[in-house]
């Protein structure tokens, strides 16, 4: 609709009554079913380990063996690697990890990935899950730009992160979550899809799953986790832009949002007006770090932030609460303390009497 | 639009404590226009003036509509 910006004053004093409605409201794509996934040989045309995965050793050769589940669909046997040697604070910065392709033919994408897994990785034993989402810049297919950023999370927070399945995705696109391109879905909802796939194939602690992304992926971020807020424990979006509209869904997750108050690529104020949002809608569990001064590398303060770990780490779904605070009703003035003045209970009806400057009613 | 009486006497507090600081009106989780309260109601009539996209007034319109049907 072409934006037209009017001026407007309101008074309140007439009450119509049986005002029609102008438009619809649109409504997010949220997608949930999810369908046969599978992973794909394309070294070798093995029909029954459908699986490609490689290591990277930087300082530790590692071999590889056919790891099957056979209690479940031949299609998510996975190569493991028989030890992962992991040693945290290399020269890059970034510890072993297994790089692997997610075919996911439920959503027509293909999404390279980087994997974590633990040194210590046991099947008996339930891992939490960090879900992170690359910025613009990383976007691609060589599955190794996505970690360019995150080089702090593993460097200066190893105690943590070591103890985590760590999954890196990169889209060869956008991130978009609400995009159905015919043929293919948006590749956020595969890299959903791929979290899923993970969770079969590991051993992951569902009650403890965090997201998080900068810039880019700090915009998919708030996407999922609006639309996913029963799966995530915590999400941390750094340097991002939101939704204001789907606040009401974030008001039970513990966020911790982190933005340069310098950055010329994605203003603070977005995610400013996330904070305040959630806030207006009754969240207690939102935490805004302004970094002052700061430009577009905001992750390189967050990652290397040891208390933003520890208290992700913390935050456990099966312990938390709902907030005793219900979500206030559609209509509300908010004074700039952010308590509510009025709100829908304060109103016996709508004044449709707006009228632009010069009088002349709308 | 129409206030309760209690509605405006918590209006008409805001405005005097105020003393010309910002206030929001949201819809929804939307921001529809931010406002500064300089003057206190005249003739129990609340003049707001700001400036908003006309979206995010059908959003108003709709959203304030059906909430006052609701009820």
């Amino acid at each position: 609709m072409k934006k037209v910006i009017v001026a407007f004053l309101i008074i309140s004093v007439l009450c119509l009554n049986g005002c029609k409605k102008l438009s619809s409201d649109t409504s997010s794509d949220i997608l949930s079913n999810i369908s046969s996934i599978e992973y794909v040989d394309n070294l070798n045309d093995s029909s029954d380990a459908s699986i490609i995965s490689s290591i990277n050793s930087t300082t530790n050769s590692t071999t590889s063996s056919v790891v099957s589940d056979n209690s479940s669909d031949t299609q998510n046997t996975i190569i493991r690697p028989e030890k992962v040697k992991t040693i945290y604070g290399f020269k890059e910065g970034i510890s072993d990890h297994i790089k692997n392709t997610f075919y996911d033919t439920k959503n027509g994408n293909t999404l390279q990935y980087c994997l974590f897994i633990p040194d210590d990785y046991s099947a008996n034993k339930k891992y939490p899950v960090i879900l992170f989402l690359h910025g613009a810049g990383e976007i691609g297919t060589d599955n190794a730009s996505q970690l360019t950023n995150i080089k702090n999370m593993f460097s200066k927070n190893p105690d943590y992160v070591s103890q985590a399945i760590v999954i890196c995705p990169q889209t060869p696109e956008w991130w978009r979550l609400d995009r159905d391109y015919g043929d293919r879905k948006g590749t956020l909802s595969s890299a959903m899809n791929l979290l899923e796939e993970i969770q079969k194939q590991y051993s992951c602690d569902e009650n403890r799953i965090y997201l998080t992304g900068l810039s880019m992926g700090g915009y998919a971020t708030w996407e999922l986790l609006q639309n996913y807020s029963h799966i995530f424990a915590a999400g941390v979006p750094v340097c991002g832009f939101g939704n204001e509209m789907n606040a009401a869904a974030l008001v039970d997750i513990p966020i911790r949002i982190y933005h340069g108050t310098a950055d010329p690529t994605v203003s603070f104020s977005s995610s400013q007006s996330m904070y305040d949002a959630i806030v207006a809608a009754g969240g207690k569990k939102v935490e805004l770090f302004p970094l002052e001064g700061v430009g577009h590398d905001a992750w390189s303060y967050a990652y290397a932030d040891t208390t933003m770990f520890e208290w992700m780490f913390s935050q456990d779904k099966s312990k938390s609460t709902p907030s005793p605070i219900k979500p206030v009703g559609p209509f509300r003035i908010v004074d700039s303390n952010g308590n509510n003045v009025i709100t829908i209970d304060d109103v016996i009806d709508v004044d449709y009497s707006i009228v632009n400057l010069e009088n002349r009613v709308m | 639009m129409i206030l309760t009486d209690e509605g405006k006497e918590k209006l008409k507090n805001a405005y005097v404590k105020s003393g010309g600081k910002e206030f929001t009106v949201y819809c929804r989780m939307q921001k529809i226009y931010s406002f500064t309260a300089t003057e206190p109601p005249v003739d129990n009539k609340f003049v707001i003036s700001g400036v908003f996209k006309i979206d995010n007034y059908l959003a108003y319109y709709n959203m304030l509509n059906d909430a006052c049907i609701e009820k």
